[in-house]
């Protein structure tokens, strides 16, 4: 039963990868004039039309969509995500050198937003209609509401003219060379992102702690006199934990998507960045591939995603 | 499940109340405040598209260069010189004009789509969804970003994607009711008169669609100015010297020991606007559908 259940879901990812590889190789096949000029500029009009001609059959361009898609998805499933049209680097070393820089700030900004939301939100589910309930909703209501570059661009000015430190100063330091200078330099990108997460998680906390204390079992449970403390984490915390588990894989995936603009801000040479340089520069084997990872992160945390869920949830599996 | 239960026990869009709907959405304090501040922001942008800005928004003073809020410059003025507030009050035009652009485009296909897909059921329904599952596999940022980089930067291109990377969420509000409706003895009965498939689609379920598209019209219009505002702050959005909040925003962030007001206006700008619309979305939620009281 779990094995089949699994074997459905991994199916299922592995059918959603192709889809959006497919999306990924049509949406940069969208680009207007062909990639020898996007690539060259203006020296493409230099080319004499056999150096063009050997250019495109280099680089494959002359083949037909499908042949193009096949030789570059045989690729990628071997490992080799093409050349960056730039530098000529290989795009898989770039994105393994950067991909454990957005995954650090990802996993640190989930860890960070979680925690404050979930304490958040069971302060505000300890008393509905409160003060501090009221509180904590407007913090839910303006941490959805604010974007992450606004969060980031205020935490900068803020830690700028009022600390005298400014985060994007200095090159950036690996975990590994020094632990103590890289976690301070993850340190503002990831609360600037796990501000969004938070107030998602703390919505979710709060509706669905107040959910669960309303069930016949907590009411059975402090009937027959169950301490308060034991009812609250045993009893309604722990059933309360589904959905929250899931919103916070969910977002875990959003995260990736925001790194993009974090990384930007604060100067973190993650894949979003590496995107948008690529991007800035028209690299596009490098967007096409770096795109394609990301989105296969996301694919694979939601797979992740669901697996705990029906681990926590048992009528999941069995349904 | 609940899909069901509601069509079930009472049409969809049924309200026990007779007061008309907007008086009532002003009666919830969300759906009051959201209303108040999505109208302002409209009458701003409107102003400034008429060109009823206090100063023009690229007119460059260097008289008057980084002046901190005053009577004449309400919003303080920025490195040329130019008026803040009537920069902010422009930009808040092309925000709203991607926004209302993109989401229109978003809502009126998805909505097509979802009703399709919950219409015919079967292998169809099973392809749109899957498909829509790989639109939803993208981060809505990234995804907007790979188009507007292939498609070139400006407004037009930008509601373009946006309104793409959008349409999945519509297809599912609308699909989820069509499901359930689809068994509703009214349904059924216009099958049995002989009705076309296309009368049944848009006479009688389309119009029951409304409330759910509504809430989310209005919850997808805070998330596309986010979006917008975002592609801008990268570079890759509305561009100047079309005033824009990002942009702002961006060129504020670098100027914070000059102005402070320079980065904290355009920035409030947005999250006030953001808030007002979840706010209104809140607030017709309330109002159109009282069984999903959360």
């Amino acid at each position: 039963m779990t094995l089949r259940f699994l074997a459905r879901r991994a199916f299922g990812a592995v059918l959603t990868l192709f889809g959006v590889s497919v999306i990924v190789f049509i949406v940069l096949r969208m680009i207007p004039g062909d990639e020898i000029t996007v690539m060259l500029g203006t020296e493409a009009a230099a080319l004499s039309p056999e150096q063009r001609a050997s250019l495109e059959a280099y680089y494959g361009l002359g083949e037909p969509l499908l042949v193009q898609y096949t030789s570059w998805i045989g690729n990628v499933l071997t490992g080799n995500l093409g050349v960056s049209l730039r530098s000529g680097a290989s795009v898989s070393d770039l994105v393994a050198r950067r991909l454990p820089i957005t995954v650090q700030l990802a996993v640190m900004s989930t860890v960070i937003g979680a925690i404050i939301g979930l304490l958040v939100g069971m302060v505000a589910a300890s008393k509905p209609g409160g003060l501090r309930d009221a509180g904590a909703q407007g913090f839910g209501l303006l941490g959805l509401a604010t974007p992450n570059f606004v969060v980031g661009a205020l935490m900068i000015g803020v830690l700028s003219t009022q600390f005298g430190y400014l985060p994007t100063a200095g090159a950036y330091v690996g975990f590994f060379e020094n632990p103590s200078i890289n976690l301070q330099q993850q340190l503002f990108p990831a609360i600037t992102l796990g501000t969004a997460l938070a107030a998602t998680v703390m919505r979710t906390t709060r509706g669905s702690y107040l959910d669960m204390r309303q069930q016949d079992f907590v009411r059975t449970a402090t009937g027959k006199g169950v301490h308060p403390r034991r009812v609250r984490w045993r009893h309604v915390l722990h059933n309360a934990l589904i959905p929250i588990v899931t919103i916070t894989g969910i977002q875990f995936g959003y995260l990736l998507g925001g790194t993009v603009v974090v990384e930007e801000i604060f100067s973190v040479p993650g894949l979003g960045r590496l995107v948008l340089t690529a991007i800035a520069q028209r690299d596009f084997a490098v967007v096409q591939s770096t795109v394609l990872v990301i989105a296969g992160l996301f694919v694979f945390v939601n797979f992740l995603t669901d697996l705990l869920y029906a681990l926590i949830d048992p009528r999941v599996r069995l349904s | 499940m609940s899909d069901i239960a509601q069509a079930s026990s009472a049409p969809v869009g049924a309200v026990p109340s007779r007061r008309p709907r907007l008086t009532r959405l002003w009666q919830t304090k969300s759906g009051l405040a959201g209303t108040i501040i999505v109208s302002v922001a409209i009458i701003l942008a409107v102003l400034a598209a008429l060109g009823l800005t206090p100063y023009g928004p690229t007119a460059q003073d260097p008289t008057v260069r980084f002046q901190s809020p005053t009577a004449a410059y309400p919003l303080g003025t920025d490195q040329f010189g130019r008026d803040v507030l009537s920069r902010i009050m422009s930009g808040l035009v092309s925000s709203l004009l991607v926004a209302v652009s993109s989401v229109a485009i978003a809502a009126s296909i998805g909505t097509l789509v979802g009703l399709v897909a919950g219409f015919f059921g079967e292998w169809i329904d099973r392809t749109i969804m899957r498909i829509n599952d790989v639109f939803f596999a993208f981060p809505a940022i990234l995804l907007a970003l790979a188009i507007v980089s292939a498609l070139g930067s400006g407004w037009r291109n930008t509601a373009l994607a946006i309104g793409i990377v959008f349409i999945p969420l519509f297809v599912r509000v609308a699909r989820g009711p069509v499901l359930a409706l689809r068994e509703v003895d009214y349904i059924q009965a216009a099958r049995v008169l002989g009705f076309s498939r296309s009368r049944i689609l848009l006479r009688h379920l389309l119009p029951n669609l409304g409330s759910a598209v509504i809430v989310q019209v209005a919850l997808a219009l805070s998330w596309a100015i986010i979006t917008e505002s975002s592609l801008s702050f990268l570079g890759l959005g509305t561009q100047p010297p079309m005033p824009s909040l990002g942009l702002m925003v961006s060129d504020g962030r670098n100027l914070v020991g000059q102005g402070a007001w320079l980065l904290i206006a355009p920035s409030a700008a947005i999250v006030i606007v953001v808030v007002g619309l979840n706010l209104l979305g809140d607030g017709l939620r309330d109002v159109l559908d009282p069984k999903d009281d959360r």
